[in-house]
């Protein structure tokens, strides 16, 4: 994302604008302009004054409430589950999406012939939707029957209650993610394709290995990439929504799927407040709040990558 | 990105060496085929298992068995007894349709704006539309609740595709990327001949990025597709015909969930959860080097 | 330049046509207040149309009522939206102006509702129809639906629960079915564990499945606790709560822990010819009024003998959801809906559905388990007139204590936290059983919870 906001860079020309082309321009550009003025900045200054306020949907009514929204996110025990429950998936599913995509587009890149093959296999399952995904899962976790469990049984392991156990209902929900990790995959496969070659005979002739090599040629030269990845997933998983709506909370009354806080997420939760719960404003100080997460988390990973990415041309 | 095409079938790279004894090579591309192969087989396992399932009888869904016994060919049938299953796939294919090809032609425009014209404040308005990709959905989605409800669009369609007509951040990027790189002579020579913008853009820009024109419609086809959210918060409150399929599976789940009074027959979910996808790996099996490509291209770009 | 311009003014506008296309039907906003009911809104002959919302998949015994209300109320056009409740659905249709006259929903959600002066008092409903409610419905039933002393909602359907032994699995370890006995934890632990089996670390046949996280609030209530206070206001950390949460800990240890049973009930063939007392999955398992109906169709294959829930003295004990019709605040023709409502609800309306019910398992070759509606004498007169023997002792004896359990019902309370409470109680209970809290804590987090979702609506 860094270097997404950075690509902007045209021929700079300062000079005096046709007027004619620049309303061309404009008027090209209008759709978005429109979109962006009542659809994003519109919504999102409706969501600010929302967040102050307490929305009664069924009289139409919108009341002031000062900072009350925003005092009862420090007070209300499960949005501090849903938060930490959060924060755990990103800290266990970022990490591990970023190990197999980059292993699984290593052994690609090595394999030759035949990669397109086995590409294309892991490609499907990020073709599946959620909630098929979920609700095969729902099955194929079942802490006695499922097949996971049963394949694990075979090498003596005794499987988790994974999704009733509340210490692997996050992990069970990596597991679903990392189904679907190809799409990760393929980024990194590209990014591979684009280390120069003679970087690897240089290496060689030093005398270093496969394994020195990745670290002190392929990694550096991946870096970007490798950033890259980390923010968008980091992103994606702190909004975390349908396979934990579908396995726990797609009951409307709650309970009967089994959910308990452990299975709280924080998209999940501020869905139930806004359109379950029908409290706007308490759903818009959510949605502030996980705003500033994901800009801080973002901010962070910027910081750290200014030390650690490699920049071609820098 | 100027080409779109597969390009992942090249020589190995990694670990490439002349001094190598070519026997020893053979053996760890051996090695890596084997550890490719088994990683298929856990990649493809749950489509086997979800077929499978989806042919067993109620009380079989959870043998995991492969071979069902009896193959129960009904389950197929009976579904479109047992839900609106048809009623849902219409709707989640119409409103795909309606929701990528409104993207794609407005992000489309809005891209064309952004690579080829100079107006005032353009790097900054651009600079807004990538900022926007950051903006967690959550921030809008009770406002644009709201503003849907005042338009009266509650329980239609719109809300599902409408916003599409103003573009979305990530494709006008991408659309723009593309832009960029075509040769900008063409169209000012287009100019001198008296072609005006409007022809350029239609007759020339876009047959032109046909390419990243369907990475669009195909991205957008997908997300709509797999849309949960947005379908929960405007079409649940609808009878069950007016769901879209990923509403539709979540629906069925409920219903036949023993623990909330329903029957447990998980093969009908199978079965929807598989009629579901197929369209899905039906689009795959067409457009698969626009997804790769462009998957790779957002990726690299970035 | 003309051409260009129209052009591109036609992409363009197409955004802004959308907007004034769909501006040109603004929501409609209305009072909606809470306006009491007079006496005439009721009265009159019912005429006009008639908007109401319920009865989704309505089966035999909703169509066979819906077919003899139509034919009383000749002179009222119904207009059946035959969709599931759903909260999101009614609020907006008041915000907009835009609500039914009758709508039917789960008796949990009637007292949020009257808090909100959302739907109307019925106490003039019911008495120019002529019906008194305390006389004519089970009085926990009618607790369901009354909220600061008026009742907001035409209620039906009462089904309660009971305990379904499995003789088979009983007999072979010894148990009897007196012993599966919710008043004396001590005897309900040994014969959970002389009947419980595992294989592998996984278990094979449950001693006593009590389907808690599902129905938390009955146990509760079973178990002495406390969820409301007089006011509807929750009360979830009432001490009774966690000692209720502790003994139906030791019910689930007793069998290899609440994870290992919820993952083995899941897989349950419940529905089906391979259910759990075929398969002799349970000893014994909590099941309501409608599960007999399920068990008929492997009546051969199964031994069954059911007794009630227990309270700690050793009295029945009875509790059970079920649904009602209310009239919202904006209807426009209360007159019809109250008349279709209460009518549906007629004893003549009930007994048609007991016909329809009966030619339907005749139909099938089912036996026929009754038809619980929620009203004493409607109950019994049922029962005479259609349930009869099959010559299946276990199965006779299954029908009949459920029928025994009808006079023990209580009320969950009506709430206007209700739905709240419930979801709550159930995450709470889950929390602490799946080892994540203990009973306390899961207890404080849950009425954190539902006190929030209680201010909002009362405050």
């Amino acid at each position: 994302m860094a270097k997404v906001a950075r690509s902007p860079k045209l021929p700079r020309q300062r000079v005096r604008y046709n007027r004619r082309e620049a309303l061309v321009g404009l008027a090209f550009i209008s759709p978005w302009i429109v979109g962006f003025l009542v659809f994003t900045a519109g919504a999102m200054i409706y969501s600010l004054v929302l967040s102050f306020s307490n929305y009664n949907l069924a009289r139409n009514t919108m009341a002031y409430a000062g900072w009350a929204n925003y005092e009862r996110l420090f007070t209300d025990p499960k949005l501090a589950a849903a938060l930490s429950n959060t924060l755990v998936y990103v800290i266990l599913a970022v990490p591990a999406e970023i190990v197999v995509a980059l292993g699984l587009a290593l052994l690609l890149a090595a394999a030759g012939r035949g990669a397109g093959f086995f590409r294309t296999t892991f490609y499907l399952p990020k073709m599946t939707p959620s909630v098929a995904t979920a609700s095969m899962f729902l099955l194929l976790l079942n802490g006695n029957t499922g097949a996971i469990n049963q394949f694990l049984g075979w090498f003596g392991i005794q499987g988790p209650q994974w999704l009733v156990d509340p210490a692997w209902i996050k992990p069970s929900i990596v597991l679903m993610t990392l189904w679907g990790v190809s799409g990760t995959m393929v980024i990194f496969l590209a990014a591979l394709k684009n280390v120069p070659r003679e970087l690897y005979e240089v290496a060689s002739l030093d005398g270093a290995g496969p394994i020195r090599q990745f670290w002190n040629v392929t990694l550096p030269m991946i870096s970007p990439v490798l950033f890259f990845n980390t923010v968008i997933l980091s992103i994606a998983g702190f909004q975390v929504f349908d396979q934990a709506y579908l396995l726990f909370w797609r009951d409307q009354s709650g309970g009967a799927a089994g959910a308990s806080d452990s299975s709280l997420f924080y998209a999940v939760y501020l869905f139930q407040q806004a359109f379950r719960q029908f409290k706007f404003g308490y759903a818009a100080a959510m949605a502030w709040l996980l705003f500033c997460i994901i800009m801080a988390v973002t901010a962070i990973q910027r910081a750290v990558s200014k030390r650690l990415v490699y920049y071609e041309g820098e | 990105m100027a080409t779109v095409a597969p390009s992942v079938e090249q020589p190995p790279r990694a670990g490439l060496s002349a001094a190598r004894a070519p026997m020893k090579k053979r053996v760890k591309r051996a090695i890596v085929v084997a550890v490719l192969i088994a990683f298929s087989l856990v990649f493809l396992y749950p489509f086997a298992w979800l077929l499978a399932a989806s042919l067993k009888s109620r009380g079989q869904v959870f043998d995991n068995s492969l071979i069902p016994d009896p193959v129960m060919w009904s389950n197929y049938v009976e579904i479109w007894n047992e839900l609106p299953l048809g009623h849902w796939m219409f709707n989640s294919i119409s409103i795909a349709v309606l929701a990528a090809v409104l993207v794609a032609v407005s992000s489309s425009l809005v891209a064309w704006g952004f690579a080829h014209f100079e107006f005032p404040f353009r790097n900054q308005l651009f600079g807004l539309v990538l900022a926007t990709m950051m903006l967690p959905a959550a921030v809008t989605m009770v406002p644009t609740f709201l503003i849907w409800k005042y338009l009266g669009a509650l329980g239609t369609w719109l809300p599902l595709f409408a916003g599409n007509l103003f573009g979305s951040a990530f494709y006008i990027f991408l659309q723009r990327q593309f832009y960029l790189g075509l040769p900008r002579d063409l169209f000012e020579a287009a100019r001198i001949d008296g072609a005006n913008h409007w022809t350029i853009f239609w007759r020339m820009v876009m047959p032109l990025s046909m390419p990243s024109f369907i990475i669009v419609l195909l991205f957008e086809f997908q997300a709509s597709w797999n849309n949960l959210q947005a379908a929960l918060i405007y079409l649940n409150a609808g009878s069950a015909q007016q769901f879209t399929a990923p509403l539709g599976i979540a629906y069925a789940m409920t219903k036949y969930s023993p623990t909330a009074g329903g029957q447990a027959d998980y093969q009908y979910v199978m079965v929807a959860a598989l009629i579901v996808t197929l369209p899905m790996l039906l689009l795959f099996s067409f457009g698969q080097r626009f997804f790769i490509e462009g998957v790779a291209t957002t990726g690299r770009k970035g | 330049m003309e051409p260009k311009r129209r052009a591109l003014l036609a992409a363009v506008a197409a955004g802004a046509l959308l907007f004034t296309a769909c501006a040109a039907t603004p929501g409609a906003t209305t009072s909606g207040g809470a306006t009491q009911a007079g006496a005439g809104e009721f009265a009159g002959t019912p005429s006009g149309t008639l908007k109401a919302w319920g009865f989704e998949n309505a089966d035999d015994v909703g169509q066979s009522r819906l077919d003899y209300v139509a034919k009383q109320l000749s002179g009222v056009t119904v207009s059946l939206d035959a969709t599931a409740f759903d909260s999101q659905k009614f609020i907006t249709r008041q915000a907009s102006g835009d609500m039914p006259d009758v709508v039917q929903m789960d008796r949990a959600l009637v007292a949020t509702y009257a808090a909100q002066g959302l739907i109307t008092p019925l106490g003039e409903c019911f008495a120019a129809q002529n019906v008194d409610p305390a006389a004519t419905y089970y009085k926990n039933v009618v607790a369901d639906v009354t909220y600061k002393g008026d009742i907001y909602a035409v209620p039906q359907f009462f089904q309660p629960p009971a305990i379904i032994v499995n003789n088979r699995v009983a007999k072979a370890a010894g148990v009897a079915p007196e012993d599966i006995d919710t008043s004396n934890l001590d005897t309900l632990l040994a014969a959970i564990s002389k009947m419980y089996k595992e294989k592998n670390g996984k278990p094979t046949t449950l001693g006593f499945d009590p389907q808690a996280h599902s129905n938390t609030q009955l146990w509760m209530l079973a178990l002495g606790g406390k969820l409301t206070d007089d006011q509807g206001a929750p009360t979830l950390t009432d001490p009774a709560n966690a000692a209720a949460f502790e003994w139906l800990k030791k019910v689930y240890d007793a069998q290899g822990g609440f994870a290992k049973v919820k993952s083995f009930s899941d897989t349950f063939d419940f529905f089906g010819d391979k259910n759990q007392y075929v398969a002799d999955q349970v000893g014994a398992q909590m099941n309501f009024q409608w599960y007999p109906n399920v068990l008929a169709s492997t009546m051969k294959k199964i031994d069954i003998w059911t007794v009630p829930i227990k309270d700690a003295s050793g009295n029945t004990f009875a509790a059970a959801s079920g649904s009602a019709f209310v009239i919202p605040a904006g209807a426009k023709n209360k007159a019809a809906a109250c008349a279709w409502a209460v009518g549906l609800t007629s004893s003549e309306s009930w007994m048609a559905a007991a016909e329809a019910r009966a030619a339907t398992r005749a139909k099938d070759g089912a036996p026929n388990t009754g038809l619980m509606t929620g009203r004493p004498d409607m109950d019994q007169k049922i029962k005479t007139e259609y349930v009869k023997s099959v010559g299946n002792e276990g199965f006779d004896q299954t029908v009949s204590a459920f029928y025994d359990v009808l006079p023990s019902g209580a009320s969950f309370g009506a709430s206007p936290a209700g739905e709240s409470i419930k979801a709550e109680l159930s995450n709470a209970l889950i929390s602490f059983l799946s080892g994540d809290k203990d009973a306390n804590t899961a207890l404080a987090d849950a009425q954190t919870a539902a006190e929030s979702a209680y201010q909002s609506v009362v405050g």
